[in-house]
């Protein structure tokens, strides 16, 4: 990556990029962290947002069947160079301006969620580079902050926790309920949910916006058919809780988000979680599951587990 | 070949027109509005129709109507409420929504522009 641009520095990526847009900017912001991401800017308005964890305008056109592949990776070959993939492809006749707007629209929001965490992150302004999809439609950063923060909001109204926004999920083997009605969104996450794959993996592998993702994750969350993978399901008969640690009592001993500023505790909380002890949740075994072993690697790590045993007798 | 902009304009071209949305139903964004003002916040309308259009579809799948929703009119004493989910591949999970003033509006002419203006926004 070129280092022409500021030095890195730790800032609230929302901030330093009204700050970009007041003075009239033209290129990419990098904004490190959790999932991060790239936002760029022509002159100081948004013209494209980028982040690992939403999928991008050609993922959403392809996925939809509304693109072939074959048409995509020839305009991205054809037009990336000049930065105008997305202008090429109106000309081209695949694509008119008004479906493309309304997708590069509706990318550029989606990515934003992830990308402007309330925290502050280590962030990376480049200067004149420019994103390869050319300048399709513009928007202003006030707007992307309002939106983003209106869709936490709407987020943790469907519910306030974040164990499904980040970790690999999978279906309950018991519904807590005798009858399940879901809607084909849910169905296809249901499906596609083996326990490895994270809502960002799930939204590229099915072609949905991220944040729809994760709305769709916490509504099944919230009614008990879906769970972090590493949460055991809840005991049935009370039979083997005894001497087992699980998620669920650590998260609960974590205190609750209080009323004000709840986004910005549940993104810390979802970087610590992340950042910390993913790997090894991710090889722990589950205890008891005969269901959900075939989606975990056999071999148990023994460290792990001790030192969550120990965790959880110190806190008892 | 048609911006959304000019889609949209057309729309407020629409006799009675008090404002036009494109609204993301998943986050119940409004991805392009015109028309509207000071006391008709098309970004909050866009918002709340969601639930609309959520809930009428959910009452749907309960009484096993296997049917497309075309449009959705809500009626109120001085507007009409045009609600019509889009179609379209890429524009799967979008709706257009319109208000007209009641007594300068004609609905089936209007119906008519709504479906001219979802096939402007898409092949």
């Amino acid at each position: 990556m070129p280092k022409t641009g500021r030095q890195p520095e730790s800032a609230q990526p929302g901030e330093l990029l009204s700050q970009l847009a007041d003075e009239g900017e033209t290129g990419t912001l990098y904004v490190d962290g959790v999932p991060g991401g790239t936002v760029h800017l022509i002159d100081g308005r948004v013209s494209y947002v980028e982040s690992p964890a939403a999928p991008g305008v050609g993922t959403l056109f392809t996925a939809s069947g509304r693109l072939a592949e074959r048409t995509w990776r020839a305009a991205v070959e054809a037009g990336g160079a000049d930065h105008r993939v997305g202008p090429l492809l109106v000309e081209q006749g695949h694509l008119m301006q008004s479906e493309l707007e309304l997708c590069v629209l509706a990318a550029i929001y989606d990515a934003a969620f992830f990308v402007l965490t309330p925290d502050a992150v280590p962030v990376r302004f480049a200067p004149g580079e420019l994103h390869w999809l050319g300048r399709v439609v513009e928007v202003e950063v006030a707007a992307l902050e309002r939106e983003t923060s209106r869709r936490r909001r709407v987020l943790d109204e469907i519910l306030p926790e974040l164990s499904v926004d980040h970790a690999p999920v999978t279906p309950v083997r018991r519904p807590p309920v005798q009858r399940v009605v879901l809607t084909a969104a849910q169905w296809e996450l249901v499906v596609h949910a083996d326990g490895r794959r994270t809502a960002a993996d799930l939204s590229h592998l099915l072609g949905r916006p991220g944040y729809a993702t994760l709305q769709e994750l916490r509504r099944l969350s919230a009614a008990g058919l879906l769970r972090d993978t590493m949460e055991p399901d809840p005991p049935s008969s009370g039979g083997e809780s005894s001497g087992e640690p699980s998620a669920v009592d650590i998260r609960s001993a974590e205190p609750p988000p209080a009323g004000g500023d709840k986004s910005s505790i549940s993104t810390t909380a979802a970087i610590r979680r992340q950042g910390g002890p993913r790997r090894p949740r991710h090889a722990a075994p589950q205890p008891g599951s005969p269901d959900g072993a075939g989606s975990l690697p056999a071999t148990p790590d023994d460290a792990f587990l001790d030192r969550v045993r120990a965790a959880l007798k110190a806190l008892r | 070949m048609a911006d959304m902009d000019t889609a949209l304009k057309e729309a407020m071209n629409i006799d009675g027109a008090v404002g036009v949305a494109i609204v993301d139903y998943s986050s119940g964004m409004a991805l392009g509005i015109a028309g509207g003002g000071k006391d008709f916040d098309l970004n909050v309308a866009a918002a709340g129709n969601t639930d609309v259009v959520r809930a009428k579809m959910r009452t749907m799948e309960m009484l096993h109507l296997n049917e497309e929703i075309e449009d959705i009119l809500i009626t109120l004493d001085t507007q009409y409420h045009l609600i019509r989910p889009l179609t379209g591949r890429s524009s799967k999970g979008l709706f257009l929504y319109l208000a007209l003033h009641k007594d300068r509006a004609n609905l089936a002419l209007a119906r008519h522009h709504m479906r001219r203006i979802e096939a402007d926004l898409e092949i």
